[in-house]
C-alpha cells in the first residue's frame, strides 16, 4: 500500500532534481555564450540600451506580504494538525468507554 | 503548549509591530534604494533557514546514533518543516530584491544554488517522512544529516566562489542606521521561530505518543 505514495514522492524528487540540473546547464551555456560574445565584439557604452526602470515599492510590498502569508499559512497547518490530534484522542476515549472495548 | 511559547509570541508581536516603523525610518541604501528594505526580512529568514538545517542535523544525529527519543525525532521533523517555511520566504523575497538589484529574477550563483539544493534536501526529508512508511525515521535522519552538512557550504559559498550575492562580511560592517532595524527584525523572527518550533515539537511528541498508544491498544 505504501509503494504508490513512495513512488510518487520519488517521481516528484526526480522531477525537481531534473529541473535544477536542466536550469544549471542552461545557465552555464548562456554564460559561455556571453563570454564568447564579449570576446568577439567590443560595444561602446553609449550604444547600450537604456536600463529598464523597475519600481521598487511593489517588490518590497509583495516581499513583506509573502512573509506574512507564509507564516500565517504555517500556523494554520499547525492548528489543523492539532485539531485532528484532538479528534483522534476523543475517538479513542469514546472507544475505551464502550463496554465492548473493556 | 510550553509556558514560554505565549511569552515568545507576545515579544514577537510587539517587535513585529514596531519593526515597520523602524525599517521605514532606516535610510535607503545608496545604490539599491528602497528595494534594499527587503533585506530586513530576507536576512533573518535566511539565518533561521540555516539554523533549522543545523537543528535538524543535530536532532537527526541523536535519532540515528543515540537512544530512541521521540523528542529528538520531533525536533528534527519540526526543524525540517521550518527550514522549508523560512527557505520559501528566502526564495520569494530574494528574487524580488534581485530583480531590482541584479536585473534578473534568478541567478544560479554559488550562494543561491547551494541554498536551493539544501532546501531540496529538506523537502526530500519531509517527503520521506510522509511516504516512507514504518522505519523511515532513521532513513530521513540520514537525509537530515546531509542537509546539515550543506549548511557550512551555504555560509562560506560567498567566500569560496565568485558570486554576485553580497558577502557575509556585509552584516558585521553595517552602519548603525541599518543595523538597528536588522537586528530588531532578527529578534522578532527569532522569537516567532522559537514559538513555532516549540509548538511543532509538542505536536510531534503528542502524535508519537498517540500512535504508540494506538499500537499498544491493538496489541
Amino acid at each position: 500500500m505504501m509503494r504508490m505514495p513512495a513512488l510518487k514522492s520519488l517521481w516528484v524528487w526526480t522531477a525537481m532534481v531534473a529541473v535544477t540540473l536542466g536550469a544549471s546547464a542552461r545557465s552555464v551555456l548562456a554564460f559561455a555564450a556571453q563570454q564568447t560574445a564579449a570576446q568577439d565584439v567590443y560595444v561602446p557604452v553609449s550604444q547600450l540600451p537604456q536600463q529598464e526602470t523597475i519600481p521598487a515599492a511593489p517588490l518590497v510590498l509583495i516581499a513583506y506580504a509573502f512573509v506574512w502569508v507564509a507564516l500565517v499559512a504555517y500556523v494554520f497547518t499547525l492548528w489543523r494538525r492539532a485539531g485532528r490530534l484532538e479528534r483522534e484522542v476523543a475517538e479513542i476515549r469514546q472507544t475505551l468507554r464502550t463496554p465492548a472495548a473493556r | 503548549m510550553s509556558k514560554i511559547t505565549p511569552v515568545l509570541l507576545l515579544v514577537a508581536a510587539v517587535v513585529f509591530a514596531a519593526a515597520p516603523f523602524v525599517i521605514n525610518g532606516a535610510p535607503p541604501e545608496a545604490t539599491m534604494g528602497l528595494v534594499q528594505k527587503i533585506f530586513y526580512f530576507h536576512f533573518p529568514a535566511a539565518l533561521l533557514t540555516l539554523l533549522s538545517a543545523i537543528a535538524c542535523g543535530l536532532a537527526s544525529a541523536r535519532v540515528m546514533f543515540g537512544s530512541a527519543s521521540s523528542t529528538a525525532d520531533a525536533v528534527a521533523c519540526a526543524a525540517a518543516e521550518l527550514a522549508i517555511v523560512f527557505g520559501a520566504i528566502v526564495f520569494v523575497t530574494g528574487p524580488l530584491w534581485g530583480r531590482r538589484a541584479w536585473g534578473v529574477w534568478w541567478q544560479w550563483d554559488a550562494r543561491v544554488t547551494s541554498t536551493f539544493v539544501m532546501w531540496l534536501v529538506f523537502w526530500s526529508y519531509l517527503l520521506l517522512r510522509r511516504f516512507g512508511g514504518a522505519g523511515s525515521e532513521k532513513l530521513s535522519a540520514a537525509v537530515g544529516l546531509f542537509g546539515m552538512a550543506l549548511a557550512p557550504f551555504v555560509y562560506w559559498s560567498v567566500n569560496m566562489w565568485r558570486t554576485i550575492h553580497p558577502p557575509a562580511s556585509v552584516v558585521p560592517k553595517l552602519p548603525v542606521d541599518f543595523a538597528i532595524p536588522l537586528w530588531l527584525s532578527v529578534a522578532a523572527f527569532a522569537c516567532f521561530y522559537g514559538a513555532l518550533m516549540m509548538t511543532r515539537v509538542s505536536l510531534g511528541r503528542a502524535e508519537a505518543d498517540l500512535n504508540a498508544l494506538i499500537v499498544e491498544m491493538e496489541d
